[in-house]
């Protein structure tokens, strides 16, 4: 066991810090004050991922023949707990780089890995996640958008919802059933400016017009958007979740954010006071929490280990984590709140997601107590 | 970075446990609120578990995952002062047991935990720390509501004490900290897993009461907190940071005070009685989560090593 980095690894993480600052504007506080999914965030992210790009730090973690370098999961941590600490400058260009790609490297033909990972490996595509409907959140299974055969390819007709980043993508992952039931469920490409594509924003709790409703009407797509076989979905969808669920590490901004109002309360001298402190000590050993379970969930894929339930063993301290830093937020430095958009504000807004996003925190905890402590199901 | 064992540390759990299977178990007809660890602990010592932080090649690490193994047992033993506090500050073996005495108010004469059967006390004084020779007539054996065997120190002084100085102050309280966190996390576990065990065969309302959504997602969080306490603990022992050992003692007294509730909640009446081995462990927690004044005033103080005052 060894719960400290290598001079390597310690040497890695100064290249990527310095790399991303050298590419941010000084703008960038203004622009990422929306968040990840802010229509001027992701605009940014094209050029940003794009250098990220030439520098090989876009996606270091792929395998040499996609383009990437082979580096270790650790690496591929290190670099996202950097771009998070910064604001996330890739916006949501850090889906493509953890799951979408990694997902169609899995399942895509040759001719969708050629053309899809390419364009992801540049930094300059823009994709949205078509999974959840209006009555289809953490409950998949039930969503009704339909894919019906053509002699050609399928037509697609339904609506999604809650999708970040749907005004700017490119694409579209997207669920689509072709019959009754789980399993005639299947994963689609689809690309976004097409017709029969439309996008309405959704004004709400989420800065930076986070959520939009996609509306899909007779969209004609060719077999080749397909991604995996008929059928196939549950199994594609479970193996990019298992990615999504911890690809975001929120400890690492929340850290910057919490040192940030500790310096303000050390000036002011409210740090003086013990109950203050000790909210704050709750919070950073919440975000510790939280880091410590990633990183055994990061032990276990180096290993070459499959994914197994201490992902949503992770996910929970993830969300805690968020909890108790934004409790402290709310508590401790209101003002924040109140003095217009800041990053401190976006984290505080975007927090309240944290347990809705890649499966509400009760599928998580379902998952933990069936598969983890192996606790009876109800038949 | 790594969260595996090597196979230096395989072969290390692997000993323990089958030590453990042999000398830690209180025996089915045992009735008590703590089972003497007594033939355990003098395994360990007959074995060098103890001194482990001192071999070649190991280190406090190594001594926290004796801790870890040996605080699942039901036998209760003073392991985590001996293994990882002592070879901290002693370029010696200290004879053991060894009993922690936070007298930094002034005050020596509490109920702590192993002092009743306590060689030596460790006592932090606020500005300096005192390594006291125990005479079985310094303690008062005290028939204390937890699961170790606890004491009082009667003395009015520290005559012939050992004064090892202010620097030795935050030594001893990083390590305590350390071995607090490490035995807390290892306590919770075992007491999962027992309740765990027991809502799988345990029946109401006509199905096991493990499959409950309530009761579930109530363990899923105690698990998520139990094995977060874990590697806190243990990662605080490798990388021998203050700051590290004070976030995960905040963290395992937290979780401690969530646990002791929910497993005694979902193992019902049978759980509170002696007849049931969920009391060793869970009121070892009662004890060891008001230690350095409980999870909020740890809380404060781990705040103020990570961000300074």
């Amino acid at each position: 066991m060894k719960f400290q980095w290598s001079q390597q690894q310690d040497e890695f993480r100064s290249e990527v810090r310095a790399t991303i600052y050298s590419l941010l504007p000084p703008s960038w506080a203004t622009i990422s004050t929306g968040g990840v999914g802010s229509t001027a965030q992701l605009e940014f992210s094209r050029e940003f991922c794009s250098r990220l790009s030439q520098h090989g730090l876009l996606v270091p973690h792929w395998p040499v023949e996609f383009g990437g370098r082979a580096m270790s999961p650790w690496e591929q941590f290190i670099l996202a707990e950097e771009l998070c600490a910064a604001g996330e400058p890739r916006g949501l260009q850090y889906m493509n780089v953890n799951y979408i790609g990694p997902t169609i490297m899995a399942y895509g033909t040759p001719e969708q890995r050629a053309y899809h990972l390419e364009l992801i490996r540049q930094g300059r595509t823009l994709w949205c996640q078509g999974y959840s409907e209006p009555d289809a959140g953490s409950d998949l299974a039930a969503l009704r958008t339909k894919a019906t055969r053509t002699a050609t390819g399928y037509v697609i007709n339904g609506n999604k919802v809650w999708t970040s980043g749907a005004q700017c993508a490119d694409y579209c992952i997207l669920l689509a059933r072709t019959g009754e039931g789980k399993n005639n469920i299947c994963v689609f490409l689809v690309p976004m400016k097409i017709s029969g594509v439309t996008v309405r924003d959704i004004d709400g709790m989420i800065p930076g017009g986070g959520f939009h409703e996609v509306f899909f009407d007779n969209v004609e797509v060719p077999e080749s958007a397909r991604l995996g076989a008929e059928g196939q979905a549950w199994e594609i969808v479970r193996y990019s979740l298992q990615f999504e669920r911890i690809g975001v590490p929120h400890y690492a901004k929340n850290g910057v954010v919490l040192d940030k109002i500790v310096k303000e309360l050390q000036a002011n001298g409210r740090w003086r006071d013990p109950l203050v402190r000790a909210r704050a000590g709750r919070a950073l050993a919440a975000n510790a929490a939280a880091r410590a379970l990633t990183y055994q969930v990061i032990a276990l894929r180096v290993q070459g280990l499959p994914p197994t339930a201490d992902v949503n063993v992770a996910r929970i301290a993830t969300i805690a984590a968020q909890k108790a830093t934004t409790e402290f937020i709310g508590e401790i430095a209101p003002q924040y709140l109140a003095n217009g958009i800041s990053e401190i504000e976006g984290l505080y807004r975007h927090a309240i997601s944290t347990p809705i996003a890649a499966g509400a925190t009760e599928v998580q905890l379902d998952i933990v107590a069936q598969s983890f402590l192996k606790l009876p199901r109800v038949k | 970075m790594d969260y595996a064992l090597n196979d230096d540390e395989r072969m290390l759990v692997d000993a323990l446990e089958q030590l453990a299977e042999k000398y830690g178990q209180a025996p089915s007809q045992h009735v008590g609120p703590w089972y003497d660890g007594t033939p355990l602990r003098q395994e360990l010592i007959a074995n060098g578990f103890l001194r482990i932080a001192r071999e070649e090649g190991f280190g406090p690490l190594q001594a926290a995952l004796v801790v870890d193994v040996i605080a699942r047992q039901t036998a209760v033993a003073e392991v985590a002062a001996s293994a990882l506090i002592v070879p901290q500050l002693f370029a010696e073996d200290i004879e053991g047991p060894i009993a922690l005495i936070d007298a930094s108010d002034g005050c020596w004469d509490k109920p702590v935990r192993f002092l009743s059967v306590a060689r030596h006390a460790l006592i932090d004084l606020g500005d300096d720390v005192v390594l006291l020779p125990l005479q079985p007539a310094d303690v008062e054996v005290i028939d204390a509501f937890v699961a170790y065997p606890t004491g009082r120190l009667t003395r009015g002084d520290l005559g012939g004490g050992r004064r090892l100085g202010a620097d030795a102050v935050e030594i001893l309280r990083q390590w305590w900290r350390v071995a607090l966190a490490v035995e807390m996390s290892a306590t919770m576990l075992a007491a999962l897993d027992k309740t765990v065990a027991y809502l799988k065969e345990r029946h109401a309302f006509g199905r096991p009461i493990g499959s409950f959504q309530s009761v579930q997602h109530r363990l899923a969080v105690c698990a998520q907190q139990a094995h977060s306490a874990r590697w806190l603990a243990l990662r605080a022992a490798d990388t021998r940071d203050p700051a590290d050992a004070a976030i995960a003692l905040a963290y395992a007294q937290e979780a401690g005070n969530t646990l002791y509730w929910d497993t005694h909640q979902f193992t019902g009446a049978i759980g509170l009685t002696f007849e049931y081995p969920l009391h060793y462990w869970t009121l070892r927690l009662r004890v060891m989560q008001s230690d350095f004044g409980g999870a909020l005033a740890t809380a404060a103080t781990a705040a103020e090593m990570v961000c300074g005052l």
